[in-house]
């Protein structure tokens, strides 16, 4: 099973945080050799694995620069929300470290509070791996 | 909120009930105001819908009597609303 660890020193302020490349789908990037037509480039964030988020969020600027078009809309609710918010959803590759790839991941387009993350990793892709967070050691571990 | 399928989710609300009545839980590809079809998976649906209009918006759902949100926790999401 891939996986990496990352060991961050303040990890307890920062969050577990990774440099993540997020990219179109493989089905999206296969039809769009098919077709001849340019397939968008994934870009580097910083992501945070955020169990207390149910889906994985990618920020309009992430959105904007790897120029895909939704493919579904859905509701949010968090705790600045006094009713659930509608966003777009896309569907995309999360490149993780150490060849760690989740392909077909389903993104909200939120804004992010936190200026030193782009992306929030949710329970929808940690449903398919293992996260080991190790407190005392500041590290965490992320197998797929 | 305006979002650039609008058109996709009202064609859903005008077929929703006999959607339901055909393919409860199933996911329903909408490009504009045309149903274009049923998939057993929304992976399924996706194919179709970049192999027909590669990288434009459409709609792929999964057809339910009630959406639930996503919900957060955290305070991360810095949304309004």
């Amino acid at each position: 099973m891939p996986s990496f660890t990352n060991q961050i020193a303040n990890l307890t302020q920062v969050g577990p945080i990774a440099e993540v490349l997020v990219g179109p789908s493989q089905a999206l990037a296969k039809a769009l050799q098919v077709k001849g037509s340019a397939v968008p480039q994934p870009i580097r964030v910083t992501a945070m694995v955020d169990t207390g988020a149910s889906s994985t969020v990618i920020t309009p600027s992430v959105v904007q620069a790897l120029g895909v078009q939704p493919v579904g809309v859905q509701q949010m609710s968090t705790p600045s929300t006094q009713q659930p918010v509608v966003v777009h959803q896309y569907d995309v590759s999360l490149h993780f470290p150490n060849g760690v790839t989740v392909h077909g991941a389903r993104a909200l387009e939120a804004p992010l509070g936190g200026q030193h993350i782009q992306c929030l990793i949710g329970r929808d892709v940690l449903q398919h791996g293992v996260l080991i967070y190790i407190g005392y050691a500041r590290q965490f571990t992320l197998s797929f | 909120m305006t979002t650039k399928l609008d058109t996709e989710l009202e064609t859903y609300a005008q077929h929703k009930e006999e959607l339901l009545g055909r393919a409860r839980e199933r996911f329903v590809l909408i490009k504009g105001s045309t149903v274009v079809g049923v998939f057993d998976s929304p992976a399924d649906a996706l194919q179709k819908g970049y192999e027909e209009y590669g990288n434009e918006p459409f709609l792929v759902k999964q057809v339910l009597d009630v959406d639930l949100p996503q919900n957060f926790t955290s305070f991360e999401v810095a949304l309004q609303g």
